[in-house]
């Protein structure tokens, strides 16, 4: 019973991680990319000037004179106080009444603001998506429409969890084998795959999971509903205590209270600053003020709500403090990994990684366990297909998302559409490479992708040296570290690539010279 | 299932896990909000976030179970129960 | 980097503690149950500490969320070095 409850449990692990796993690479490339979006962002605007240092008092009355000007009689002001890499800048954000007309826009503005004069900050000199786009693509898939993607992506996600447990019933000894690996013969893809998925185990079972809980409004919906009798109204009513509150505009005018104030008082209650301010009906008699804190570990910050013509304070909103819904905050704070200084967001990225070769050793075994001792022609099909789109996908997308670098820099200033032919680079490039494995002997094209992997990317920082002054050499001596960890980064992964193309070199990829090293190793796969 | 043979063998494993299995998954969470402790809206929160693992449970179940005709017959026959439940529940806390 | 190298220290003595790389790592000498289980022990107590300090250094959140990373970390580097080892 036992045997065979392994055996069924081997033969879903192999197919539900093998039906997707490109798309999982992708999730698990761009995604890991999104830990230093703001970084690949500094990068791809070498233009920008660094965000002028200012006062809390002078960002705020920067931001309230932004209102005043552009913003009269909105339904909502909020400000976001500048805060670590995420967000160098203030940055303001306010909605107008709901049109009264079915159908009208409503209107609306979101601008960053030079905290000194109050001005916002010019448009950007390279019209680029940067780190944003290319950490979006993870769960948006950039060309599929939003929804569908959203809905896929949750599929794929289940299926890496799946994975991730099958993965863990089917492997025998997995506290006896904890640091095998044995980088000869044929287990070498398999021991790899187990050493890469049993080394980051706490890491990618935090990842799937909490990737998962995105999609509960967009999969499992119906049990909140249900559990509120199917009925539409009594469900939203209900799920508004999770920290939407909606005010409703009294009609007579009255002056906004001192907001400074009001911070000062939550931040004296908090022993922290202030990240957040949202204004709602300014300059009404009904007027709300909410002072958010960082939302820290968890996902879901806490607020503090102040009557926006007295300032007397009204409630604290604090979701998280249900223990369930802590527990999804933290999940989706993990996730997204906002809180992370330096270090853990380097180990985030190192993991990240680890995750993506985890899905690539895996896809490789497949190919290597089902590989028969004939030419490569005469494999049988779904061999072929897959080690196609093994190649063409794992090297050939690192090869794009490389191509996409290069496009910021090397695509004219003046161009249509820029922003969105650097993505187009990225997935033309990805594209040939998908089609290259056609043209070449299989093991030639294995090894000439990860040589393109080692180019593209080694030769970044020098693209980069001839098109801008951002360059490491500029980087390094004035200590702009983000900038210059941007190229050494590159580097390394032209140095990764090299290695990889070395070995692949020496060793081939093994369809043409079959033996393996030892007998015994063969059975034992 | 030992090890699937036939196409429609695993077609109608990945059809039970894609509909009763999807289904199942949602009666039960429903029911389970009324049964868990504890305030409402941490139930439902509870539920919900535990549907994932749920899912992944059945799904398993799914794949392996021998018999094909136990698997369709025990999953709707969850899907009636917990249904059932859920409905009982939800009209008892309409009444009252 | 003190929480680093502790939890290194913890990985490698573990890897010891295992009979399968024992061998590896101690070639000629045979398994011995108890040193081993004692060289067990102390490595889940290094770990320990190592995961205690980070907690006390980063916060609870972060800090175990960082020992995980470096527990990976540093697992993999064990791993992957061990075939090495004999062949100095």
């Amino acid at each position: 019973m036992k045997g065979r409850f392994r055996v069924s449990m081997a033969w879903l692990h192999t197919w539900a991680g093998l039906v997707f796993c490109w798309i999982l690479y992708f999730m698990f490339v761009t995604g890991t990319l999104g830990y230093f979006d703001a970084e690949i962002d500094r990068w791809m605007k070498p233009e920008e000037a660094p965000a002028k240092v200012a006062t809390q008092t002078q960002n705020l009355s920067a931001a309230l004179g932004y209102f005043a000007r552009e913003a009269e009689g909105a339904d909502r002001w909020s400000l976001t106080f500048p805060g670590g890499r995420e967000e160098p800048h203030l940055r303001v954000f306010w909605q107008g009444p709901q049109p009264e007309e079915e159908g009208e826009e409503r209107a609306s503005g979101n601008e960053r603001l030079n905290a000194l004069t109050g001005e916002p900050l010019p448009e950007a000199v390279r019209d680029t998506g940067g780190g944003q786009v290319l950490y979006r693509m993870h769960y948006t898939l950039h060309y599929v429409d939003r929804g569908v993607a959203f809905r896929f992506i949750g599929v794929v996600t289940m299926f890496m969890f799946l994975g991730l447990i099958t993965g863990i019933i089917i492997h025998k000894k997995l506290f006896r084998d904890f640091f095998t690996f044995r980088p000869k013969g044929k287990r070498a893809w398999l021991d790899a795959h187990n050493l890469l998925s049993v080394s980051t185990l706490p890491f990618q079972l935090m990842i799937t999971y909490s990737g998962l809980i995105f999609t509960v409004t967009t999969w499992m919906p119906l049990i909140a509903l249900g559990s509120y009798g199917f009925d539409t109204q009594k469900a939203a009513a209900q799920l508004q205590a999770l920290g939407n509150v909606q005010v409703e505009r009294a009609g007579t005018p009255a002056e906004l209270t001192d907001v400074q104030a009001l911070i000062s008082n939550a931040q004296a209650e908090w022993g922290e600053r202030a990240r957040r301010v949202d204004v709602q009906m300014p300059g009404d008699a009904n007027a709300r003020v909410f002072v958010s804190r960082d939302a820290g570990f968890g996902g879901i910050p806490e607020q503090r709500m102040y009557d926006g013509v007295s300032g007397e304070f009204l409630e604290t909103i604090d979701p998280a403090s249900r223990a369930p819904i802590a527990v999804a905050a933290t999940l989706i704070g993990l996730h997204e990994g906002l809180f992370a200084g330096p270090l853990l967001r380097w180990l985030y990225f190192i993991s990240g990684l680890l995750g993506a070769g985890m899905v690539a050793t895996g896809a490789i075994y497949w190919t290597v366990k089902r590989r028969k001792a004939i030419p490569y022609e005469e494999q049988s099909r779904g061999f072929r297909f897959v080690d196609g789109l093994n190649l063409g996908t794992l090297l050939g997308l690192p090869v794009g998302i490389a191509a996409y670098f290069w496009a910021n820099r090397l695509l004219p200033l003046g161009l249509e559409g820029r922003a969105e032919w650097e993505v187009h680079c990225l997935f033309l490039v990805w594209a040939v490479c998908l089609l290259y494995p056609l043209a070449r002997p299989r093991s030639v094209a294995w090894r000439d992708l990860a040589w393109a992997g080692c180019f593209a990317f080694a030769a970044l920082p020098i693209v980069n040296a001839l098109t801008t002054d951002a360059h490491l050499v500029n980087s390094l001596r004035s200590g702009d570290w983000v900038l210059a960890a941007f190229d050494l980064t590159a580097l390394a992964f032209g140095l990764l690539f090299a290695v990889l193309a070395t070995m692949i070199g020496r060793r081939g990829t093994g369809v043409q010279r079959l033996a393996p090293a030892t007998p015994g190793e063969a059975s034992a796969a | 299932m030992a090890k699937p043979v036939g196409r429609w063998h695993i077609a109608s494993r990945v059809l039970a896990a894609a509909i009763p299995g999807f289904l199942l998954t949602n009666t039960a969470g429903i029911l389970l909000t009324f049964l868990l402790p504890g305030d409402k809206l941490s139930a439902v929160a509870t539920a919900t976030i535990l549907s994932y693992l749920l899912y992944a449970a059945i799904i398993l179940w799914i794949f392996s179970v021998q018999r094909l005709r136990t698997v369709w017959i025990a999953l709707l026959s969850a899907v009636v129960v917990t249904g059932g439940g859920a409905w009982l529940m939800i009209t008892l806390e309409a009444a009252s | 980097m003190i929480i680093f190298i502790l939890t290194l220290a913890g990985t490698a003595l573990l890897c010891v503690s295992m009979p399968k790389h024992w061998q590896q790592i101690l070639p000629g000498r045979g398994y011995a149950r108890q040193p081993a289980m004692a060289l067990r022990a102390l490595a889940y107590l290094v770990l320990l500490g190592a995961m205690i300090l980070a907690s006390r250094s980063h916060g609870v959140g972060v800090g175990i969320t960082i020992f995980f990373g470096m527990l990976s970390v540093a697992t993999l580097g064990i791993a992957v070095a061990l075939p090495y080892w004999r062949r100095r």
